[in-house]
């Protein structure tokens, strides 16, 4: 019944028109900006305009795609009454929501290997380009993190609309209102403040964790500052790399917990 | 057999610390004004000094080496010495000169001691072909390469330096030319403090924590110098701290954290550099209102210029996000690239915005910076930014196998993907 569930899931997953679209319109966005910057710009090591570039179009993409199309996957199994269909099954929500999470983890990382497929037979085409094996990673924590955040958000909005529109706020407020909230803070705060307040939306904000976590494994925190000097030698150390796998197993397990909660409410009520 | 083993083992100690029997201060001694001292091939210890022109003159496999902290070798007061085919060790300096006119020393090994060679008050001074490796530690823990003091009319030239503080040192010298030298792995590549009339030319600085430090410096040319990979916590292609005077001219600087940084500076001229990849090309802070940076080419760097309210000038460089057009065919944009950005000025106020450079929010904020500060009339404004600039190396030889591998991958998650909805 849990793998049936599983490959229905994938099933209805693939054969949405919107995620298709999706998969071309990020493999066309990707492509393009990494293909042509290769080409554009001299190879050297470090973090650069290239490097910044293939960070931000992972960061601002992956999340907004992820976010409407899980949250709405979820919401919209409710408002259809799939859902309440499903409970007359022998299946624990527990099930429902890992089948829905196992489900979406592969639907978007076939998304992603047809990217990053794309991308190196062009790139090999064109004199070859460089897909760091640290982007992969990232790319997979992306996954794992926000297909989470996205089920507990469908779980909550319970309607598909409501869905579309909360992963948009939360897609925008990780990407750009939280930087940007500090950043006016810091006009009016000392700057060890300022310090502070970073390091806690690092933690808080998981795409500030991913970027944060790119920093830290490709050995590039400079770039992030001398202010920042100590907690990146932390995270730079053994136990720093225990506590990034655990903050990082927190960003999935807790919201898949919290919308077992919700859908568990959800039943008890209707 | 374990007799002949201890036998071979002890031989081999004592070989290390045996010396030869050749008498280097005594043949110093007797020596002649004008003399050449031929010293040969063996391991010497002991404190030597020369005080008369001579050439001390080793061979291969001749190594002085210095006794407790005293200095390998020490030259003074005296004039016309040259030394060279010498390798030197010790645990402090290997080569003091103390006020000599005239002093060359050449091919000169010098391995894990504190200091290379130590000069002061001296002139007509050349060193050349000379190679420096420092021990493994901190920085702190270590002394310079070739550190020059009150001294004058000096030529540094064709050495090799890594893992020291800093590679050349010079403080108080007037009329020093630096060319030809590679420092790398060390603090500062070359560092100049209260100096006069110097040059830098055709140097390599690579993976310092600083290429180029200058100082409290007047008139000084850094020409034809590669520098990269300094992005380490606080650091820069070239700083230049309350400098009048400097040209810096046809230099690739290239991968740095910050490229060229400008603080309590005048008449600083940056022209015809090519800055490549550096997260920001050049920083001015209390820069003169005549500091001026043209022609250069700017390619691929995050932030190409950023300021505090005084600015700096930019003249008919190349900027490679530039996205005017050029109506009048003339070569010349016909409108002004803007280079100041809200997050730029924001990071010279505050370092601890630095945190945020090229996140997502920031690159959005620049994009919409670049649409309203095109009305900026007065600061990091190129009013005449050039369009040609000579191409990248292509690259287009074709990768087979990664093409073979990415052709793999797309078929194969296509296949996954139909079989995945037809099941």
């Amino acid at each position: 019944m849990y793998s049936m569930l599983i490959k229905l899931e994938l099933k209805q997953m693939l054969r949405s028109r919107w995620m298709q679209l999706v998969g071309v319109l990020f493999t066309f966005v990707f492509t393009a900006i990494i293909v042509i910057q290769q080409m554009a710009l001299p190879d050297v090591e470090g973090f650069t305009r290239q490097t910044a570039s293939f960070l931000n179009v992972l960061l601002f993409l992956l999340p907004l795609f992820i976010l409407t199309i899980g949250s709405m996957s979820v919401a919209g199994d409710v408002e259809s009454g799939w859902f309440s269909l499903l409970k007359t099954y022998p299946m624990t929500r527990k099930q429902y929501i890992a089948g829905k999470y196992i489900a979406s983890v592969i639907a978007f990382l076939l998304v992603v290997v047809v990217a990053f497929g794309v991308i190196l037979a062009l790139g090999g085409f064109l004199g070859g380009v460089r897909l760091p094996f640290i982007f992969i990673i990232l790319t997979l924590l992306c996954i794992l993190i926000f297909v989470s955040l996205a089920i507990a958000v469908g779980a909550f909005a319970k309607t598909r609309l409501f869905a579309l529109s909360l992963s948009l706020v939360f897609w925008s407020i990780f990407l750009l209102l939280i930087s940007y909230a500090l950043m006016a803070i810091g006009t009016v705060v000392a700057g060890h403040v300022l310090q502070k307040l970073t390091i806690i939306a690092i933690h808080i904000n998981p795409v500030e964790w991913l970027r944060f976590g790119y920093f830290i494994f490709t050995d590039q925190a400079s770039v992030l500052g001398p202010a920042f000097y100590k907690i990146t030698q932390f995270y730079s150390s053994p136990l720093g790399y225990a506590v990034y796998v655990a903050v990082t197993l927190l960003w999935i397990i807790c919201p898949l917990a919290y919308a077992r909660l919700l859908l568990t409410s959800f039943s008890e009520r209707s | 057999m374990r007799k002949i083993g201890f036998a071979l083992l002890f031989f081999l100690f004592m070989s290390q610390t045996v010396y030869a029997d050749f008498d280097v201060q005594e043949a110093i001694n007797v020596a002649k004004p004008g003399d050449v001292v031929h010293i040969p091939a063996g391991r010497y210890q002991g404190d030597f000094i020369v005080t008369k022109p001579i050439t001390l003159q080793g061979e291969e496999g001749t190594k002085l080496a210095g006794v407790k902290n005293n200095p390998a070798l020490r030259i003074e007061n005296t004039a016309n010495v040259t030394v060279e085919n010498i390798t030197l060790s010790g645990k402090n300096k290997a080569i003091v000169a103390s006020t000599v006119d005239g002093l060359e020393l050449r091919n000169i090994q010098i391995k894990d001691m504190h200091t290379g060679v130590h000069i002061q008050r001296s002139k007509n001074v050349h060193i050349h072909d000379i190679n420096v490796t420092g021990s493994e530690g901190h920085y702190a823990k270590k002394g310079n390469g070739v550190a020059i003091f009150k001294s004058e009319d000096i030529t540094i030239e064709g050495n090799t330096i890594e893992q020291v503080q800093d590679g050349i040192y010079v403080e108080e010298v007037k009329h020093i030319v630096v060319q030809h030298n590679k420092v790398t792995n060390s603090r500062y590549g070359t560092h100049f403090m209260y100096t006069s009339d110097a040059k830098a030319l055709f140097n390599t600085y690579v993976h310092n924590v600083t290429g180029l430090m200058i100082m409290m410096t007047t008139d000084i040319l850094l020409e034809r110098n590669t520098i990269a990979n300094h992005f380490d916590f606080n650091g820069y292609g070239m700083l230049l701290y309350d400098v009048q005077q400097a040209k810096i001219k046809d230099n690739t600087i290239k991968n740095n954290r910050t490229g060229i940084a400008m603080q309590k500076s005048s008449t600083i001229q940056i022209e015809a550099n090519d800055f490549q990849m550096n997260q920001t090309a050049i920083e001015g802070s209390k820069a003169s209102e005549d500091t001026m940076a043209s022609s250069n080419n700017f390619t691929g760097n995050i932030l190409t210029a950023r300021s505090d309210p005084q600015g700096f000038q930019l003249v008919n460089n190349y900027y490679d996000d530039y996205s005017g057009i050029d109506l009048k065919d003339n070569g010349i944009g016909d409108t002004p690239y803007v280079a100041v950005s809200s997050f730029g000025q924001w990071m010279v106020r505050q370092p601890v915005y630095q945190y945020f450079v090229a996140s997502p929010s920031v690159m959005l904020l620049t994009s919409l910076d670049q649409q309203i500060n095109k009305t900026e009339k007065n600061i990091l404004v190129d009013k005449t930014p050039k369009l040609a600039v000579k191409q990248v190396s292509e690259k287009n030889k074709i990768n087979v196998v990664q093409m073979l591998v990415g052709l793999f991958l797309t078929l194969s998650s296509l296949w996954l993907w139909k079989r995945g909805i037809s099941q």
